[in-house]
């Protein structure tokens, strides 16, 4: 890392990787259409239920994704973004707010995702804010710079989106804006 | 020509008889409503009035001035002699008539009768002079409503399963407790001390007097005096703390103080301008810290100006300077300690604590940090002695202030030759202060080198730890890149997963916040019960 040519060489390959992901789990997630993204972002609930519930690591999370997939491309981009987005999902929703989702709903599942899609659209709301369009360049870059910014929450303010990983929040946006028409 | 007096005395009585009529005091039904009392007091007070008006008037007196007609025209004439005025007795009737007109609607029966009371509401004794018996009447309270018990949101199941004997228990939704009605609250006599409705005089008079003096009724007013001479006395004898109290609260003395000598160059060595203008205060300097150290690598002028041959000193300062700031002073991660309190002595030599225990006056006073270890020393030495004065005294003492070992701190950070931290004490006008010293090998900018200095710094000042790195890990983004970046989540670089920070890819999208704030959270929560302000 003495050579400081290396480190900016090295900086913009990985910006440029990073962008070639978001890009391609972006089209992949639009690709599926909303019928197989509801059965994608159920059947890895499902699995990773079962599989993840005492190894919550995330190479458990990618194995669980990988084995849905069946070798599909697109599928397996698109998966990647709802394993990210399950593993996060106790994160991004509280303990309380949880508790009443299940009390309050049939379906915890159906119901956890339509909490989890609001507040993925509060996040959606400050990419438009920052005057991004919804691609995979704009959401890289405020991913990568939002947490410069002090992002006080309180717990039941559902509208303000607290400090967040670079991959929660771009799996997170690349969900909520591939979904949209 | 008429005379004026004679004219004004029909104006002004079919005035106010009109205005009476206008009000309805005419009318037959209020008139017989007026009672004995009322026709007396209109009476008298329409009499007197006609009797004041009449010392102004001079009924007996002619009007110097009349009205005349001169061409069919009102003129006024002065000096009139010759004219025709109505009778003495008349005048006084009319002028008597307005008065009772306009008593007549505001003099009825009820105010006739709050005049009359007047003479017996003089004769009762003030509230404000005298105890007056309070009488209590029974208060009706109505009956509260008992709550009823409602079904809770999304329990209809569960209740309904329950009912059916599907399940043992409601759980969760079984009925809140209905809270017990609260005692009423005691109610509060307050003592009353003014004068009893048959406490003579002089009684009262010697209650009054030795109250004065502090003390009610069981002592006598010599021993109060006794007593309030041992207070004059022990204020007098205290008299040096008191006014030294108030001369720290005045000229704003430091609270705490706390010092770190680093062999680092000043990263910010005073400009011209700041000769003049004064240095940025410290709260400003460290109010919007980066999250991560953005060290400034093109100071490369700057840099060898201050210490020629040197490369990378003024970069390992500013690091220095942040990492004590997010550690301290950074507001984003929850209470922080005062800027005001520290100081940090740049360009001190290696053996600065081994100096600062070998003769601290001299070391400090060199330094320019005695006299405000001394002014704080001092503030809480005064402080306790005003406790013990109120103690004396039987007062409330104030709260104690915090130990020597809180307000007072000294330390040191060495870079150059790796060695276990140190422990000393040097004593300061009799008082035992701390004293740390580390000795780090080296301070690296890059990759994992500041995760290095966090863990210094803070086994400086708080007593952590230093944990070492763990074997070197990678991540296989090939698939699933998103999923397997959340890993970095869960590695943290305090306690010894400093792997990814030494790769620029991962650098990018590494989690700080998420590791900072927990590592300043711990920091903190050890740190901060150890110090303390007067």
């Amino acid at each position: 890392m003495k050579h400081p040519l290396l480190v900016c060489l090295l900086v913009a390959t990985a910006h440029a990787d990073r962008a070639d992901w978001i890009a391609r789990e972006l089209a992949a997630v639009r690709e599926l259409g909303p019928a197989r993204r509801v059965d994608l972002e159920r059947d890895v609930y499902e699995a990773a239920r079962v599989r993840c519930h005492t190894d919550t690591s995330a190479r458990c999370f990618a194995d669980v994704a990988d084995g849905v997939c069946h070798g599909d491309a697109t599928c397996a981009a698109a998966a990647d973004v709802v394993a990210a987005n399950t593993r996060a999902a106790n994160d991004w929703v509280d303990e309380a707010t949880r508790a009443q989702l299940v009390r309050g709903s049939a379906d915890y599942r159906i119901a956890l995702a339509a909490e989890l899609n609001r507040r993925f659209g509060a996040l959606a709301s400050e990419l438009a804010l920052a005057g991004g369009r919804a691609d995979a360049a704009a959401i890289d870059e405020l991913c990568r710079t939002r947490d410069r910014a002090v992002h006080a929450c309180t717990g039941d303010d559902a509208t303000c989106v607290p400090s967040l990983p670079w991959s929660r929040c771009v799996s997170a946006l690349v969900w909520y804006t591939g979904s949209q028409r | 020509m008429i005379g004026l007096k004679s004219i004004s005395a029909v104006v002004v009585a079919v005035l106010l008889v009109a205005i009476a009529a206008a009000r309805g005091a005419f009318g037959p039904v209020y008139l017989a409503s007026l009672s004995g009392t009322s026709w007396f007091v209109i009476g008298a007070v329409a009499s007197v009035g006609c009797a004041l008006v009449g010392v102004g008037w001079r009924f007996g007196t002619p009007s110097r001035g009349a009205v005349a007609l001169v061409d069919r025209k009102p003129t006024l004439v002065e000096e009139a002699e010759t004219a025709r005025e109505l009778p003495v007795g008349v005048q006084r009737g009319l002028v008597l008539a307005g008065l009772v007109a306009i008593a007549l609607p505001a003099l009825g029966n009820h105010a006739a009768a709050r005049v009359v009371q007047v003479p017996d509401q003089l004769a009762e004794p003030s509230p404000s002079q005298y105890c007056i018996p309070k009488i209590d009447l029974p208060v009706i309270t109505a009956p509260r409503p008992t709550p009823k018990a409602t079904t809770q949101a999304g329990c209809a199941l569960v209740e309904r399963a329950y009912a059916l004997g599907y399940a043992k228990s409601l759980g969760s939704c079984a009925p809140k407790e209905v809270a017990s009605p609260t005692a009423a609250p005691v109610e509060k006599h307050d003592v009353c001390t003014r004068r009893g409705l048959d406490e003579p005089y002089l009684h009262y008079a010697y209650r009054r007097l030795a109250d004065a003096f502090g003390k009610l009724g069981s002592n006598s007013p010599g021993d109060a005096i006794a007593r309030d001479e041992d207070a004059i006395r022990a204020h007098f004898d205290h008299a040096d703390d008191l006014l030294a109290d108030v001369r720290h609260a005045i000229t704003g003395s430091p609270h705490a103080s706390h010092h770190i000598w680093v062999d680092l160059p000043d990263p910010h060595p005073t400009t011209l301008g700041e000769r003049f203008t004064g240095i940025p205060r410290c709260s400003t300097r460290f109010a919007d810290l980066p999250l991560w150290p953005e060290v400034d690598r093109d100071s490369a002028s700057l840099r060898d100006a201050a210490r020629p041959g040197e490369a990378g000193a003024f970069d390992r300062s500013r690091l220095f300077e942040h990492v004590l700031g997010q550690l301290l002073f950074a507001s984003r991660f929850g209470t922080t300690a005062s800027c005001n309190d520290y100081t940090i002595h740049w360009g001190a030599p290696a053996d600065a604590c081994a100096q600062l225990a070998a003769d601290p006056s001299a070391f400090l006073a060199r330094d320019g940090a005695l006299a405000s270890v001394r002014a704080v020393l001092d503030r809480r030495r005064r402080q306790l002695a005003i406790i013990a004065l109120d103690a004396q005294l039987g007062r409330k003492p104030p709260v104690a202030p915090p130990p020597v070992a809180a307000i007072v701190s000294l330390q040191c950070l060495s870079v150059g030759t790796a060695a276990k931290p140190i422990a000393t004490t040097a004593t300061i006008d009799g008082e035992a202060i701390a004293v740390r010293e580390l000795h780090v090998a080296q301070i690296r900018t890059d990759a994992d080198g500041p995760i290095d200095l966090y863990l210094a710094l803070a086994a400086l000042l708080a007593g952590t730890d230093l944990v070492a790195a763990s074997p070197a890990g990678a991540l296989d983004l090939a698939r699933f890149p998103l999923t397997r970046l959340d890993e970095l989540y869960d590695l943290d670089p305090f306690a010894g997963a400093r792997w990814p920070l030494a790769d620029p890819a991962l650098v990018a999208v590494y989690p700080f916040e998420h590791h900072l704030r927990a590592f300043v959270d711990a920091f903190r929560r050890r740190y901060l019960p150890q110090r303390g302000r007067l």
